[in-house]
């Protein structure tokens, strides 16, 4: 353990936002860690760097990923790794394969998503739905009202296109900040359990 | 947050755009409740009449909204550690590589209201970073916010440390990054959306425009 926290916990690239939090929760929540010799998501040192912004974006972050909405938080934490796996974000894909496994209670479906959604035991329905989101991250210009149509025709409401919509466009935002701020991955141990909070209670912390 | 841009838009009359959505937006007329709440809001505080197209797709969902608003104005809408026309330089440029013509219109305007020559303009609306006057050390933020959007995943500390050498320090790069991320994330929903261009950039032909700082 302490070992592994050596190897993960390394330097991000910007020293000067890492070594200058602003009291927070997200400063608290460091100092927990640290104290306790716990591994802890870098991210937090991105959010403690402004908790302003921070308070918007994680608020945004609630509303779209886990408050009630046409599509289950799980299939919106699939949504989100995948989505990060089509940007070779490592880390925003262990956290939210992470959390997605944690609500499902499957690990073996959450992998085979991330493998390849084709081939998992997903509905086609959900499949039609990926297929989508897949669309919006490397080829948003080229989406029609086709797309959005044949989602309807498959069942999918307006509302729900939306989110997903607004969950893979969050996750393409995520996914940059996190890579080129160099946030790295923690041990499979650390992110099952600090993925657990995210799926039980959400983004907004305390 | 200031938004000089938007209270020069009182002068002209809007441009009328009737293409349709791939999903339906809440058209301000059609505003009741929450969202005529918002656009209120938006109207106050932004200081401009119609609403822009991003905040209407956003408004089928009325807390979402607000959270929006509050992005806008505390991350882009405003001098940071970056100047307001640098961020709509990135914003213009990582929208034109995105391929956003919704947002490529808006942010090129942006950029020239605030003091974006018009070489300057047309280069980065069309993504040619080559041509874009510009000295070296914007030059090598352009390259880097290329990366960021387009294979963040290759972002090294070698680039942060490029940057740093050019002269731009952490907050600054740190904002950089920010802003590329999140146009990463505005110009996706408004593509999927099929939002038009808002066409505010023709009124750069009407002579409009902020003194330079």
């Amino acid at each position: 353990m302490i070992g592994s926290t050596e190897e993960h916990q390394r330097l991000m690239f910007l020293p000067g936002v890492e070594q200058n939090p602003k009291p927070s929760t997200y400063l608290e929540l460091i100092e927990a860690a640290r104290a306790a010799g716990m591994e802890y998501w870098q991210i937090w040192h991105l959010l403690a760097f402004q908790p302003e912004a921070a308070r918007n974006l994680v608020g945004f972050s609630q509303i779209v990923m886990h408050d009630p909405a046409p599509i289950s938080p799980g299939l919106r934490e699939l949504i989100a790794a995948y989505t990060s796996s089509l940007n070779q974000c490592e880390f925003c894909m262990k956290a939210h394969t992470a959390v997605a496994a944690h609500i499902y209670q499957d690990n073996d479906l959450v992998a085979s998503v991330l493998r390849d959604p084709e081939t998992s035991p997903l509905s086609e329905k959900e499949k039609a739905l990926l297929r989508f989101v897949r669309k919006v991250t490397f080829a948003s210009a080229d989406i029609h009202a086709a797309d959005t149509e044949s989602l309807r025709t498959i069942g999918w409401d307006d509302a729900a296109i939306f989110y997903a919509i607004t969950a893979c466009a969050l996750f393409n935002f995520y996914n940059r900040w996190v890579s080129a701020s160099g946030v790295r991955p923690v041990s499979d141990e650390a992110f099952r359990r600090l993925a657990a909070p995210m799926a039980e209670r959400g983004y907004v912390r305390k | 947050m200031q938004t000089p841009e938007y209270s020069l838009l009182h002068q002209y009359k809007k441009v009328e755009i009737e293409e349709e959505t791939n999903l339906p937006v809440i058209e301000e007329a059609d505003a009741t409740g929450a969202v005529a709440d918002a656009y209120a809001y938006f109207r106050e505080h932004f200081g401009r009449q119609n609403i822009p197209g991003i905040l209407k797709c956003f408004a089928t969902h009325p807390p979402l909204l607000q959270q929006m608003m509050e992005i806008a104005s505390t991350m882009l809408f405003c001098e940071g550690h970056l100047t307001r026309r640098m961020k709509e330089a990135i914003a213009t440029y990582i929208s034109s590589l995105n391929q956003c013509p919704y947002c490529v219109d808006s942010h090129a305007f942006f950029l020239h209201v605030h003091g974006g020559s018009d070489a300057l303009v047309d280069a980065l609306a069309t993504a040619d970073a080559e041509l874009a006057p510009m000295d070296e050390k914007e030059r090598i933020l352009l390259q880097f916010v290329h990366k960021v959007n387009c294979d963040s995943y290759r972002v090294s500390p070698n680039d942060v440390s490029s940057l740093r050498d050019a002269g731009w320090n952490e907050p600054q790069i740190a904002e950089a990054v920010h802003i590329t991320a999140l146009f990463a994330c505005f110009n996706r929903v408004a593509n999927a959306f099929g939002l038009p261009s808002q066409q505010l950039l023709y009124l750069r032909n009407e002579k409009i425009g902020l003194e330079e700082k």
